[in-house]
C-alpha cells in the first residue's frame, strides 16, 4: 500500500455502525482515513477500502465519551444526523468529532465551519421530518385491537417516533413500519419498542383486517378534517406548504 | 331555534366543528408532560401539528363547540339565538369518546372545547367541566386540553375547570368595550376581564404553592391527606357537583371542590391562558389594537393574544360590508401578528411601532423594517459587537439568527456568507449591518433609498398574502433560506 493512499472504512447503514467505523479510524489515525457507509457506489481510485463489523459495545463507548468529552448536545446532534439520508454522512460526523474533541462543547455553535454546519443541517433536518411524522403518522385499528401505521420519510425516523409513541401511547400495542427501508418500531403494551429490520408490507397487510370501528372512525375524521377549514380564506399553497405532498401518502382524509 | 333530536355523533360533529372553525386558536404547545402510567398521552411543549386544513391551518386539536345552542345574541357570531341554523349538542361521554379514538389513532394532540351558551353561564361552565374531569378520571386522557372560560360563570365553576386543563382561554371578542356594547350586548367587558383575572390569580397562587410544596413538611402531610380524598373525588365532582356547584355559598361544599380540584393535576392552567379578538368588526385601528394586547400581555400575563380577521358570516347590514365575500384583508391579521411576535420576542413596545400620528401598520413594509427605516440613526450595527437585543433589531434577522450569531462569533469574526448561511435574509438586513466594519454594497443611509430597495422585497410577499396564496405561519423557525432543509 502507497502511503499517501487514504484508508476508507465502509460501515453499515446504523447509527451503531457508523459509530463503530469512527472509532475503527481514530485507532488507525485519523490523518488518512475516511468512513463512509456501505451503499455500492462512489468508490475512489485512491483509497483503499475495509469493512467494519458494526459493535454495539463500541458505539456505545464513542457515544459515551462524545456526550462526556464534548456535549450532550453534540451527542444528540451526531446521532439524529446519523439518520439522514445524505451521502457522505459518515465522514460528515467523523470530520465534525474530529474538531469537537478538540475544541469542546462549543463547536455545536461554530456554524460558519462547514463540517459542524454540515452535520447541524443534517441532525436538523432529520428533527424536522421526525418532528412531522409526530403529527402525520395515523394508526389504523386491526381486529385484534394492534394500531398499525405506515410512514415514507427520506430520514430513518423510526428511532425517534419509537420514542416519542413509547411514552405517548403506552398502554396500547402499536407498530409503525417505514415502507422505504422496510424498518419497523413493534410496541408491546407497557414496553419498550422494538425496532425491527426486514419488515415487509406484506407482512403488515397480513396482520388481519381493519375493525369494524375503524372506519367508522375514519370517516368522523374525515368529516371533521373537510368541515373544519374555512372556505372563504381557501389557501392551497400554505398548505402544500405545511403538509407536502410526500407526506400524504398514507394519511387516508387529506388525500380525498 | 332550531333543536335537532337524535341526530347521529357524525351530523353532530359536522354542525359543531362547523360552527367552532372561525376560533383562531388551535395551538398545543406550552407543556411537557410525560404520560400519566395508566391511561393515554402526553404533552410537548413544542406543540405538534397533526394536519393541514385546506385554508393552510394547522390542526393539533379537535376543537369543537359542545352546543351551538345560544342564549346570546351577538351580531358578529354564526351561532347567534337569532339565526335560524340547525341546533346540537354532545354528551359529555361523546366529546370524550371523539377525543380518546382521535388520540389513539394520532389525529389529534388533544380537545379544544368551547360552547355556546346554553341556559345560563354557569350551567354551561358546568357541563364543560363534566365533560374535562370525565376525560381526565374515568378515561385517564393525559394529552392535552384547551377549554373556553365562560364569561359570567361562576368562580368556582372556572377554578374547577383549571385543575384539569391545560389552558384556558376567555375570549375578549372586541378590542374594545364600545365594540363589545354595540355588537354583542349580552356581554360585557367586566364579565370577560374577570375570570381572565381568576385564572392569572389561579396560575400565580399555584406556582407558589409549588414553590411552598418543595421544602415544607405540613404541605407535603396535607398532599397526603388529599391524595386519600383521591378516590372519592371523582365521585364527588361528578355525582354531586350540580347541587354542589350550584351551592357555592356552603363552606364545606366549596372546600370538597378545592380539594377535588387539587387533585386533578399537579399545576393549574400549565399551559397559561390565551384570548382572541375580531379584528375589522368595529373601527378600532392596528395602534388601539397592539395597545389593548400589550396591555393583556403585561396584566393579565397571557401566553397568547390571538386576531382573528372578521368575515361577515350573518351578512349583517349593522357590520362592515363585505361584498367580495372574503373578510378583512389577511394582511390586516398578518400585520398584527407580526407586531405581536415583536412584542413578545423582540423586546418592542406597542409605541414604538405606532402612534396616535400613525395609528395603522404601512400596508408595503413590515412592522420591523417599518421602524428600521423611521431609526437610521441605530444604524448600521457591527453583526461582531452588538449584542443581542441590537442584533434583535435588524430587519432580515430573527430569534435563532441572533442566537447563532452571538454563540458562533465567539470562534472566529463573522462575515456575510457566514451569516447568510446562519439564516440571515440579506436582501433586507444588508441596509442596517457591517460585517468587520464593512457594509455589503456601497449603502446610503437615506430613508427613501431603502425604503425602496426593502419595498421591492415585499411587494411580491404582500401581493400573495392579499390574494391569499402564501401568506407564511409565523413561527420561531424564521429561517426559510437556511441551508437544505424546508420545515
Amino acid at each position: 500500500m502507497n502511503s499517501t493512499d487514504t484508508i476508507t472504512l465502509l460501515c453499515e447503514d446504523t447509527v451503531d455502525g457508523i459509530f463503530t467505523a469512527i472509532y475503527k479510524a481514530w485507532e488507525l489515525g485519523t490523518g488518512h482515513t475516511a468512513v463512509q457507509v456501505e451503499d455500492g457506489t462512489s468508490m475512489s481510485l485512491f483509497s483503499t477500502y475495509r469493512k467494519v463489523d458494526t459493535d454495539s459495545d463500541i458505539a456505545f463507548r464513542v457515544a459515551r465519551s462524545v456526550s462526556r468529552k464534548i456535549s450532550e448536545e453534540a451527542y444528540g446532534m451526531i446521532y439524529n444526523a446519523a439518520l439522514s439520508d445524505r451521502p457522505g454522512k459518515a465522514q460528515y460526523i467523523y470530520k465534525f468529532l474530529q474538531k469537537g474533541f478538540k475544541a469542546g462543547s462549543d463547536i455545536v455553535n461554530y456554524l460558519q465551519d462547514d463540517d459542524v454546519r454540515n452535520v447541524y443541517e443534517m441532525s436538523r433536518f432529520v428533527w424536522r421530518e421526525s418532528h412531522k411524522y409526530m403529527g402525520f403518522v395515523r394508526f389504523e385499528e386491526l381486529e385484534s385491537g394492534i394500531l398499525c401505521s405506515r410512514i415514507n420519510p427520506r430520514s430513518n425516523v423510526i428511532p425517534l417516533l419509537a420514542e416519542h409513541f413509547n411514552d405517548r401511547l403506552n398502554q396500547e400495542n402499536w407498530m409503525i413500519l417505514d415502507t422505504n427501508r422496510d424498518f419497523a418500531a413493534v410496541h408491546k403494551k407497557g414496553e419498550e419498542a422494538l425496532l425491527i429490520k426486514g419488515v415487509t408490507e406484506e407482512q403488515l397487510s397480513s396482520m388481519g383486517k381493519l375493525s369494524e370501528r375503524e372506519k367508522e372512525f375514519q370517516s368522523l375524521w374525515d368529516c371533521f378534517y373537510h368541515t373544519i377549514a374555512i372556505s372563504e380564506r381557501k389557501n392551497d399553497r400554505q398548505q402544500m406548504l405545511m403538509m407536502p405532498k410526500r407526506y400524504r401518502k398514507y394519511m387516508k382524509a387529506e388525500n380525498n | 331555534m332550531i333543536i335537532q333530536e337524535n341526530l347521529t355523533i357524525q351530523q353532530k360533529l359536522e354542525i359543531l366543528s362547523d360552527a367552532a372553525k372561525y376560533d383562531a386558536a388551535c395551538t398545543s404547545s406550552g407543556v411537557d408532560k410525560k404520560n400519566n402510567g395508566k391511561g393515554m398521552g402526553n404533552a410537548k411543549a413544542c406543540g405538534i401539528c397533526h394536519s393541514f386544513s385546506a385554508d393552510g391551518r394547522c390542526i393539533s386539536l379537535l376543537k369543537i363547540l359542545f352546543t351551538n345552542e345560544c342564549i346570546y345574541d351577538c351580531r358578529y357570531c354564526i351561532n347567534r339565538s337569532s339565526n335560524d341554523v340547525v341546533r346540537a349538542t354532545f354528551t359529555p361521554e361523546e366529546v370524550c369518546t371523539l377525543t380518546m379514538e382521535f388520540y389513539r389513532r394520532n389525529y389529534i394532540e388533544g380537545l379544544f372545547l368551547s360552547s355556546g351558551i346554553i341556559r345560563s353561564p354557569d350551567n354551561t361552565m358546568r357541563l364543560l367541566c363534566e365533560t374535562v374531569i370525565l376525560l381526565r378520571e374515568k378515561y385517564h386522557f393525559g394529552g392535552y386540553i384547551h377549554l373556553k372560560g365562560i364569561p359570567g360563570a361562576s368562580q368556582d365553576l372556572i377554578n374547577l375547570a383549571g385543575w384539569y386543563t391545560d389552558r384556558m382561554s376567555v375570549n375578549l371578542e372586541l378590542p374594545t368595550a364600545d365594540g363589545l356594547r354595540q355588537l354583542a350586548p349580552h356581554k360585557s367587558r367586566k364579565n370577560i376581564l374577570t375570570p381572565m383575572r381568576q385564572i392569572q390569580n389561579g396560575i400565580k397562587n399555584n406556582r407558589n404553592y409549588l414553590e411552598i410544596e418543595d421544602n415544607s413538611e405540613d404541605i407535603r402531610e396535607i398532599n397526603a391527606g388529599m391524595g386519600a380524598l383521591k378516590d372519592r373525588r371523582a365521585e364527588i365532582v361528578l355525582k354531586e357537583h350540580g347541587g354542589l356547584l350550584s351551592n357555592t355559598d356552603d363552606v364545606t361544599g366549596r372546600q370538597l371542590l378545592q380539594t377535588a380540584g387539587v387533585r386533578g393535576q399537579q399545576k393549574f392552567v400549565p399551559a397559561g391562558q390565551s384570548t382572541q379578538m375580531i379584528i375589522g368588526a368595529t373601527k378600532e385601528s392596528d395602534y388601539h389594537i397592539v395597545t389593548v394586547a400589550e396591555a393583556l400581555y403585561n396584566k393579565f400575563d397571557l401566553k397568547r393574544v390571538f386576531y382573528s380577521a372578521f368575515i361577515n358570516v350573518n351578512h349583517d347590514n349593522n357590520l362592515p360590508q363585505q361584498p367580495d365575500g372574503k373578510g378583512v384583508p389577511l394582511l390586516r391579521e398578518h400585520r398584527l401578528y407580526q407586531a405581536d411576535w415583536l412584542m413578545r420576542f423582540y423586546g418592542f413596545k406597542a409605541e414604538e411601532l405606532l402612534s396616535e400620528d400613525k395609528p395603522n401598520f404601512n400596508v408595503l413594509l413590515d412592522p420591523k423594517c417599518d421602524w428600521a427605516i423611521r431609526h437610521l440613526e441605530q444604524f448600521p450595527v457591527e453583526i461582531n459587537r452588538a449584542d443581542y437585543y441590537t442584533l434583535l433589531r435588524v430587519p432580515g434577522i430573527g430569534v435563532n439568527s441572533a442566537r447563532r450569531i452571538v454563540k458562533a462569533r465567539r470562534a472566529s469574526s463573522l462575515d456575510f456568507p457566514d451569516i447568510k448561511k446562519m439564516g440571515v435574509v440579506l436582501k433586507r438586513a444588508l441596509y442596517f449591518i457591517t460585517c468587520n466594519g464593512r457594509m455589503m454594497y456601497r449603502t446610503r443611509m437615506d430613508e427613501d433609498y431603502i425604503t425602496n430597495g426593502l419595498v421591492g422585497v415585499e411587494r411580491l410577499n404582500n401581493f400573495e398574502i392579499e390574494h391569499h396564496q402564501s401568506y407564511r405561519q409565523l413561527s420561531l423557525f424564521d429561517d426559510v433560506n437556511f441551508g437544505q432543509t424546508a420545515q
